[in-house]
């Protein structure tokens, strides 16, 4: 039985309010999986009350957005290392196959972790460039910045060009979702090659996808 | 005396299935002026079921098909303007001067744009392998207030049949006789029956009734905060779409490199458009705590400027507020920033001399308001001004966002690049800065308790449409 104790707020894994807790149960054995905290809406409170400052005066709306990409991007990656074990609890919480489990459950929240920061990174290069194009004289000035002031006033990073294109992205979407329900309906039962999955999508190689085709 | 006895529901002018009415009053000599109908919800039932019975059709009707049924609205309304001028000042107040422009030829443009809007609208894209195609919500319940009567119709109505809904409004009763002639106006027109239906009466009895029907698919309502919760609050029951666009307290920030003439009159005309009966007006003027006397000078002598009397008179800066209750509800504000220690520059709670027949308010100005006083805080609706000193470009950002609401605001700076730049940071739907001029075809609606989602241009059209993915 895993055992969480501790809820997450303010970048912080903090003791919650009461001791309440809540038993996961396994959908298959029906046995007690998790011990969750059972959070009150005191920490509610909390957790609404660092949001709100973070949101009204804290540095991530403030951020240039180049850097919550890139902190997006770390996310994805962090994320990308633990795919399988994500696969895996995924399925011992609520019963998806594994195959399904480790080809979407799991993965489609990293292509929309990548996807978002792209397209974030592709509107903010059309915006730098569209304000270069009028001369902005907004780039010389001062500390405290807006969102828009950050956008106009760095150049544009080199993000997009290391990504994939927008048009790119869609069609590797497309042919994700295309190998996801395609495995899952002709194979539920095959345990899927994970290893090699992993290595595809962490090189972002089409070719290195094509393998895990049933 | 006006007397409407019926309602316009499928096509047709009909009676009510109750027979009591409601009185409208001329603002301006407290007579009453017309008699309309106090719709039932049986009323709202039929109409309802018209709207749900046209809607297929009308839907599938070619949108620039739709798209000539408003030209030919517009045409109705331009060859009815005077008419209709006059009636909303009878019903409203606005110094008839002022009401052609704001009140019919506003309406006119939001008409023909929506015409040109159904015709040219792009209304499905690709995104990878999914054809993404855009839908008309369905039926619409538009329920609209007295200030602005028919610009508030026709910023629900055009989009709406534009988009391919079918509507039931529900017009102010306070000021509904305008709503009556654009009904006749679409009958002429010839839009097919259902498409529009119209039903007078109050507010918690049909307008709630349209908030609460199984049938209508989203609302889009226009009015005081507190109304807006509870249509929202009914909408949650079916799980309706809900456009609010409510209350504000918008700030004017007045920097201490603006060219203090130009944006002190400016602000005190902002204040004062429609006796102050606008959601945007920017009633709380934030100021250098150092030039605070000049701006007392400037405020006081711009609002002796807004002669208050007959809107009929072609001298009248500053018409009657709408109504004995609004002007009641004004007077109690002006005496509690008495009590709570403002300073009052021009105006007060007494009725204008000579003007004790109709809902007249002298224009009044406040100083040394401080932001946690009731007249900062909440919505007075009426020709009340109060001027907030402040003691750095920070605390100005502060106090202007230290408001429940979130519709509007204005900045004045020494240059361009400045007043955007503080712009940027008001937690609002739309800021003028260094008084850029009004554009009713950009996006206006607000930020926090003002509202969710946005009236005019594309942003207004799109609140009517659905999306619906086709993967291929």
């Amino acid at each position: 039985v895993k055992v969480h104790d501790k809820l997450f707020i303010g970048g912080e894994w903090v003791a919650p309010a009461s001791n309440a807790v809540v038993e996961v149960i396994s959908p298959h054995t029906e046995e007690v999986i998790a011990r969750i905290p059972e959070a009150s809406a005191a920490d509610v409170d909390r957790a609404v009350a660092v949001a709100r400052s973070g949101f009204d005066a804290g540095e991530w709306p403030q951020l240039a957005p180049e850097e919550r990409i890139a902190a997006v991007e770390r996310f994805a990656n962090l994320y990308l290392a633990r795919l399988g074990e994500m696969a895996e609890i995924i399925t011992e919480e609520m019963g998806s196959p594994i195959s399904f489990s480790n080809l979407g459950q799991a993965p489609a929240s990293w292509m929309i972790l990548n996807f978002r920061h792209r397209s974030a990174a592709t509107r903010h290069q059309g915006l730098a460039a569209s304000s270069a194009g009028k001369g902005s004289s907004t780039t010389s000035k001062s500390r405290r910045s807006s969102p828009l002031r950050s956008e106009r006033g760095r150049p544009a990073s080199s993000t997009t060009s290391r990504c994939l294109t927008l048009e790119a992205e869609g069609q590797l979407l497309a042919f994700l979702t295309l190998i996801f329900s395609h495995s899952w309906i002709v194979a539920p039962g095959k345990r899927p090659r994970r290893r090699c999955y992993r290595h595809a999508v962490g090189s972002q190689s089409a070719t290195g996808i094509k393998e895990v085709r049933p | 005396m006006i007397v409407r006895d019926s309602l316009y529901i499928d096509g047709a002018w009909v009676a009510s299935s109750g027979s009591e009415t409601l009185d409208v009053i001329d603002s301006a000599t407290e007579e009453v002026f017309a008699t309309i109908p106090a719709g039932t919800p049986v009323d709202i039932d039929r109409a309802v079921e018209a709207a749900s019975r046209a809607f297929a059709s009308w839907a599938a009707t070619p949108a620039k098909d739709r798209g000539a049924f408003l030209q030919k609205m517009a045409d109705g309304l331009q060859a009815r303007a005077s008419e209709v001028a006059d009636v909303i000042s009878h019903e409203v107040g606005m110094p008839r001067s002022l009401t052609e422009t704001f009140q019919v030829g506003l309406p006119i443009g939001e008409l023909i744009d929506n015409a040109a809007r159904a015709a040219s609208y792009v209304w499905q894209e690709e995104i990878g392998n999914s054809l993404v195609v855009k839908e008309p919500v369905g039926v619409v319940g538009a329920i609209t207030p007295w200030n602005f009567p028919l610009y508030q119709v026709v910023l629900k109505v055009a989009p709406a049949l534009a988009a391919g809904c079918t509507v039931v409004l529900k017009p102010s009763e306070v000021a509904p006789i305008n709503a009556f002639i654009l009904a006749e106006i679409v009958e002429e027109a010839g839009l097919p029956k259902g498409v529009f239906n119209m039903v007078t009466g109050l507010g918690p009895v049909v307008g709630e009734a349209i908030a609460a029907h199984p049938l209508v698919d989203k609302v889009s309502f226009t009015g005081s905060t507190r109304a807006g919760k509870r249509v929202m609050e009914i909408c949650a029951q079916t799980i309706k779409r809900v456009s609010l666009e409510m209350g504000g307290k918008s700030a004017n920030i007045i920097l201490e490199d603006a060219d203090l003439a130009a944006a002190v009159p400016a602000g005190v005309f902002g204040c004062y458009l429609n006796s102050g009966q606008v959601c945007s007006a920017p009633t709380r003027m934030l100021v250098p705590r150092s030039r605070l006397a000049e701006v007392e000078q400037l405020a006081a002598a711009a609002a002796a400027g807004f002669v208050p009397g007959d809107p009929f008179e072609a001298t009248t800066g500053l018409g009657p507020l709408v109504s004995a209750v609004q002007r009641d509800k004004v007077r109690d504000y002006i005496k509690t920033g008495v009590q709570e220690g403002a300073t009052l520059v021009a105006g007060g709670p007494e009725a204008p001399e000579g003007l004790e027949k109709g809902f007249f308010i002298q224009p009044t100005v406040f100083s040394n308001v401080s932001n946690d006083m009731t007249i900062a805080r909440e919505e007075i609706f009426g020709p009340v001004l109060s001027i907030i000193p402040f003691d750095s470009e920070e605390e100005a950002i502060e106090i202007a966002n230290d408001t429940d609401y979130g519709l509007s605001g204005g900045v004045w700076a020494g240059t361009q690049e400045h007043a955007i730049e503080v712009a940027q940071r008001l937690r609002t739907g739309q800021v003028d800065v260094n008084g850029g001029s009004f554009n009713p075809a950009a996006p206006f609606g607000g930020y926090k308790k003002s509202g969710i989602g946005r009236e005019r241009g594309a942003f207004g059209f799109e609140e009517f449409l659905e999306v619906k993915s086709i993967q291929r």
